[in-house]
């Protein structure tokens, strides 16, 4: 972990804090970069001095010599463009790295309501384009720039010590091109955008002519289908020929400045030439650093480019990596032994709204005891569980387990007594065996894993697979039904053997039978291991010691089965619909 | 499920070499002829016009400094202003010219395999992720389209550079041309070599990348699950292993490519310095014009960076190649056949016939349906009940021709089934899932499909009667009002009765109905019930029922146990014969014809 002031730094300046980070890489890189313009801005001047000789009939023994001179030149520029490479290449990988992996270690302690408010797409930009064009910035970019500003400061004398009248009339255009090439990349950039918007249109379509094929065979749409997906294509053909448009003046903008450089040179030399005050090879090499002085413009632009993007993407970056947690796991008491759980007058709204979603909510359960919640859709149940399991921060009343306060209970001992498995089925790209041992320090033996499958149900349908439990799951694996994947959850969770299981409509996906063997492998353990579920099937209900009827937030009836049904018209309701005598065993 | 159901891996059966490559998009490629031979023109007039600069500097040295001749100067400074404008306008128009020629080419390819898909058998959509077959349609075509444009078109073009500048050097002086470039062989062998290396890392380097990419995904899409099982410390530390191998690869491809550039500078220090060193040699036997050697000079500079740009180019979309070999597998994935040309047959009555059908998915596999005889007689409404498994799934499939059956088993109005076109049974007989795909954009999109058949009244008239309209209207919305992808601001009832008004727009002879099980809010509730009755009335019906109720109004009631038919009759005669259709009845929903397994399957 690093301290505040570190990440102030980072925060304010980070160039330098990297820069201060990995010294010699970076120095090792600028050293390189000097070098290899060094060379580079005289080479030419070997040149220049070849072709005098070869002009001035010199002895084929003094040109071999320049030749080597040259030949030496080149090899060393060799040596140091790998260096620099190398080297920067260090710097600003590393630099990427270490940012990366500081967002994922950050996002991942961040609750339900940061992920509300940034979808896992927008994240997912963050820790890949965001990053990547940081890195741009301080590698790439960094580098061309400093590249440029290097070649101009180390042509420009060579060039005015060459012919001082020359310069000034063949460069006067050129201070515009690096202004012209940002302008190009802005454009080229904002285009991109529009681009990548018709693509996403685009996948929209796909994606539902694939998923909805099952419709679209039915009503014989598929022509339909494709000139819809047509258009979009069409509209995603043009935005990319206005980036092809943009793109394809880049080169000739660049090449602009030396185009008008070279053609002035031929005007403005020709005196100079006849009257013999210039030589031929002062002539060829001047034309050459013309040439060179391309690059150094181009790169003013490009640079200050890349700058620009990669400053935007870190100040995302920075706005992420400063949003502080609002559920702090500072909470010091470790739960030995579950014993009581109690509400207290809990309300609850979310952020930024004024709507309660629970009002003063209060019961108490006992160890070893079970709870049923039951209401209708919005009623305040999800939002109980997440409550229980400390997702967001509690301001109204208090939920206390063996009489502690939930905020000074440790994050890890928390998930230790009270599971909860998600409405949605979530599993992981992993085997099935790696999936049912997720929360477990290590893999769970074979007869263990048999065991939950058959509690499941899952049996039979895993047996069938060609890896059996070690079949991959996900994108590259097998693919589950969802109610499949659900029951996988179940036994994921019950694997844990924690003290209280709680499963948000999970049961849902399950027939009456798993669900007597659910009941019946968390009664085994002496009694210790409860359920608190959320269902909306009667049947799902039978046998838990209390039941809780919510209602737009509010407790409308609390108590056992009997005793709802006397208290509570939302459960008489269901009775009605659903009933026909479902309960009486 | 049948057992096919899974792919571990996804198959590449389709090869696909530069060669291959060519001939398959040739078809497209042809179609935009003119766009493409305008761009190969400015590829070729561009190289051209750049030899000439070289060789007009060469001649004003020669004629203009030398025979201190004035006139010759200024006007090849004139010609040169003119040069260069023609080689940006050229340099415009190839880059420009060819990138539109790719995007045409692409848009055709995308059309042609979203044709393609669409008529693909259900079986492959069964076995295939959705992701999948999308990322075929808009990924892969795109990076078909970079091999294409940045690889193909930048390997042509600066193949053409460099033969005109081989070309220009030969025309200066052959000799030294051959002096200068005798070590390029090895250097040409060299930097293949070193290219195939970068090659093989950045293929590592994309998979790692794409592994971590994955590996955030699912961890932030299932944080809760991380969170609540205490595994963000252990994820944390398996991210930070993935990130530090791709920042090494990452290290080690920028290193491949470092060391690119020096593999360059030898090769172009080798070539300048043996060019003007025998470049003096023939100077001082007054073979070579001091003008004709500033005019070589300047041409073998040019020699090098095309040659780079090519070996970057190419092997970097080498790895590009797997997109086009995915593509052309989805492409040559069988679709959905027909024995023999059928003519269209016109309206039908929607009478029903199946004799002895028995049916299964595959020829190792179980019957799904055996010896099924049933008769429905047009207008008639059949309820069609048993567990999950017993076949009711499989026997609407057959009815749509998602699956064959065999011939002569399955009769409409007489006519064998396979003798009737699969897109016009499609529009005789309507299907109501029960999870109904629900597409973004309007409610009336959503009831009349976008089919330009299906008119505004016949939309409108479809959701008054089924009483959808009432129901926007109470919530202060209409046919315009938008539907989020998926339907996922619609309830499950409103997507129910979106699906009703979609049967009674499209007016089927004969109608299936596979009720959804999935509880539905009593406001809804009531509305489908009524809706039910308006979509079979007077129509041939059948119903895969779950709610007594509705199958109490059917005509019929067939129990299917196991993929044989159990019981065929009215309510009143199965509730005496105190069989199969008694229990279930009796028990409601514990019955285990109700299994209370939600989930539907497709086969």
């Amino acid at each position: 972990m690093q301290t505040a002031a570190e990440n102030n730094l980072l925060y304010k300046r980070p160039l330098w804090y990297y820069i201060k980070n990995n010294p010699r890489a970076f120095g090792l890189g600028m050293l390189f970069l000097l070098l290899t313009n060094a060379l580079d801005g005289v080479y030419p001047l070997i040149m220049k001095a070849a072709i005098d000789q070869i002009e001035s009939q010199a002895p084929l023994g003094a040109i071999g010599k320049t030749c080597l001179i040259f030949l030496a030149i080149m090899s060393g520029l060799a040596i140091t463009r790998y260096g620099w490479r190398a080297n920067f290449g260090r710097f600003h990988t590393y630099a990427a790295e270490h940012i990366r992996q500081k967002i994922f270690r950050h996002i991942t302690s961040l609750g339900p309501n940061f992920f509300h408010k940034n979808p896992v797409g927008e994240l997912m930009s963050l820790l890949t384009n965001d990053v990547q064009s940081f890195r741009q910035a301080i590698g790439p970019g960094l580098l061309i720039l400093a590249d440029g500003i290097i070649i101009i400061a180390v042509n420009l004398p060579i060039m005015i010590s060459l012919n001082w009248g020359w310069t000034w009339k063949t460069l006067v255009f050129l201070p515009v091109v690096p202004f012209l090439i940002w302008k190009v990349m802005r454009l080229i950039h904002l285009n991109y955008k529009i681009q990548q918007d018709r693509f996403s249109e685009l996948t929209g379509v796909a994606q539902e002519t694939v998923g909805g094929i099952r419709v679209i065979k039915s009503f014989a749409q598929e022509k339909n289908r494709t000139d819809l997906f047509n258009g979009v294509s069409a509209a995603f053909e043009k935005a990319c020929n206005k980036v092809a448009r943009v793109d394809s003046f880049f080169i000739p903008v660049m090449e602009f400045g030396v185009t008008s450089g070279s053609v002035i040179l031929l005007f403005v030399a020709k005196d100079d030439l006849y009257s013999g005050a210039v030589t031929l090879g002062t002539f060829v090499a001047f034309h050459r650093y013309i040439q060179k002085m391309v690059w150094p413009m181009t790169a003013l632009g490009m640079g200050f480019s890349n700058f620009q993007k990669g400053y935007a993407s870190f100040d995302r970056i920075k706005d992420v990596l400063q949003t502080e947690t609002d559920i702090p796991d500072q909470g010091t008491i470790n739960i030995e032994k579950f014993q009581t759980l109690e509400f207290k007058n809990v309300s609850f709204k979310h952020r930024d709204s004024s709507v309660y979603v629970l009002k003063n909510v209060s019961f108490t359960l006992k160890a070893g005891e079970s709870l049923g919640i039951m209401g209708p859709v919005g009623s305040g149940k999800t939002t109980l569980l997440h409550l229980l399991t400390r997702m967001y921060p509690l301001e109204e009343g208090q939920i206390l387990i063996n009489g502690h306060p939930i905020e000074s209970i440790t994050q890890e001992s928390l998930h230790r007594t009270f599971l909860l498995v998600p409405q949605e089925a979530f599993l992981f790209s992993e085997s099935i065996s790696d999936n049912l041992s997720f929360g477990l320090t290590e893999r769970a033996s074979d007869p263990e894993i048999q065991r939950m499958t058959e509690i499941v149900d899952l049996t039979r349908e895993i047996d069938s697979l060609p890896h059996k439990f070690e079949s991959q799951l996900g994108e590259r694996g097998v693919n589950l039904s969802g109610g499949q994947k659900q029951r996988l959850t179940i036994a994921r969770g019950i694997i844990m053997k924690t003290p209280v299981l709680v499963l948000d409509d999970s049961l849902s996906a399950v027939d009456t039978r798993t669900e007597k063997a659910i009941e019946q492998e968390l009664r085994k353990n002496h009694g210790a291991m409860s359920r608190i579920i959320v269902a909306h099937r009667l049947s799902s209900l039978k046998g838990v010691d209390h039941i809780l009827i919510l209602k737009e937030g509010q407790v409308e009836a609390w108590g056992t089965f009997d005793q709802v049904l006397q208290q509570s018209p939302t459960f008489q309701k269901t009775v009605q619909i659903q009933g026909k005598g479902d309960h009486h065993e | 499920m049948n057992n096919d159901n899974f792919m571990n891996e996804d198959l590449v059966k389709t090869k696909v070499t530069y060669p291959v490559l060519f001939k398959r998009l040739w078809p497209y490629a042809r179609r935009e002829k003119a766009l493409l031979f305008t761009a190969i023109v400015a590829v070729a007039g561009g190289a051209t016009v750049a030899r000439l600069i070289p060789a007009l500097i060469g001649y004003a040295i020669d004629h203009g400094v030398k025979d201190k001749d004035y006139e010759v100067f200024t006007n090849v400074a004139f010609a040169y202003l003119g040069l260069e404008v023609l080689r940006s306008l050229f340099s415009f128009g190839n880059a420009y010219l060819f990138q539109v020629f790719g995007n045409r080419m692409l848009f055709h390819l995308r059309e042609d395999l979203m044709n393609h898909v669409q008529r693909l058998p259900l079986q492959f959509f069964n076995k295939t992720p959705t992701g999948r077959i999308v990322t075929r349609l808009t990924n892969d075509v795109m990076s078909l389209g970079e091999l294409f444009t940045e690889g193909v078109i930048s390997v042509f073009t600066n193949t053409v550079i460099i033969a005109s500048v081989v070309i220009a050097l030969g025309l200066i002086s052959w000799k030294l041309t051959l002096v200068s470039l005798i070590l390029a062989p090895l250097f040409i062998w060299a930097s293949f070599y070193l290219s195939n290396k970068i090659r093989d890392i950045l293929r590592d380097l994309k998979k790692k990348l794409s592994f971590m990419n994955a590996f955030i995904a699912e961890n932030l899409n299932g944080i809760k699950v991380v969170q609540l099982y205490n595994r963000v410390g252990k994820n944390r530390d398996k991210f930070a292993a993935l990130s530090h191998d791709y920042r090494d690869t990452h290290m080690r491809s920028i290193r491949a490519y470092a060391l690119m550039q020096p593999i360059m500078n030898l090769f172009n220090a080798v070539t300048i310095t043996s060019a003007l060193y025998f470049g003096g040699y023939l100077s001082s036997q007054n073979a070579i014009a001091i003008g004709s050697l500033v005019a070589f000079l300047m041409n073998i500079q040019d020699f090098i960076p095309p040659l780079r740009e090519i070996l970057e180019k190419y092997q970097q979309f080498q790895n590009s190649l797997t997109s086009a070999e995915r593509i052309f597998t989805l492409m040559d994935e069988p679709k959905e056949f027909e024995i023999e040309q059928l003519t269209s047959r016109g309206a039908l009555r929607g009478d029903l016939e199946i004799r002895n059908l028995n049916f299964q998915y595959e020829n190792h596999l179980p019957l799904v349906l055996k010896n099924i005889n049933l008769n429905v007689k047009a207008g008639e409404s059949i309820a069609l009940v048993g567990r999950t498994g017993s076949g009711k799934s499989t026997f609407i499939s057959l009815l749509q021709r998602f699956y064959d059956a065999p011939e002569k088993t399955i009769f409409v109005d007489g006519i064998a089934l396979e003798r009737i076109q699969r897109e016009e049974i499609r529009h005789h007989v309507g299907v109501v899932q029960q999870d109904n795909f629900i597409f973004r954009g309007t409610i009336r999109d959503n009831v009349g499909l976008g089919d330009p058949r299906i008119h505004e009244d016949q939309i409108q008239m479809a959701c008054e009667k089924t009483g959808y309209m009432q129901l926007l209207q109470r919530t202060g919305r209409n046919l315009s009002s938008p539907v989020a992808e998926r339907g996922s601001n619609l309830s499950v009832g409103e997507r129910q009765l979106i699906a009703f008004a979609r049967i009674l727009a499209f007016n089927p002879d004969i109608l299936i109905l596979d009720e959804a099980t999935a509880n539905i809010d009593s406001e809804s509730e009531h509305i489908i019930q009524d809706a039910t009755k308006e979509i079979t009335r007077g129509r041939t019906s059948i119903i895969i029922a779950h709610r007594l109720s509705t199958i109490e109004q059917c005509d019929r009631i067939v129990v299917l146990n196991q993929g044989e038919i159990a019981e065929v009759g009215s309510h009143e005669e199965l509730m005496k014969a105190q069989g199969m259709y008694y229990q279930f009845a009796s028990l409601g929903t514990k019955s285990p014809l109700f299994a209370g397994k939600s989930e539907s399957t497709t086969s």
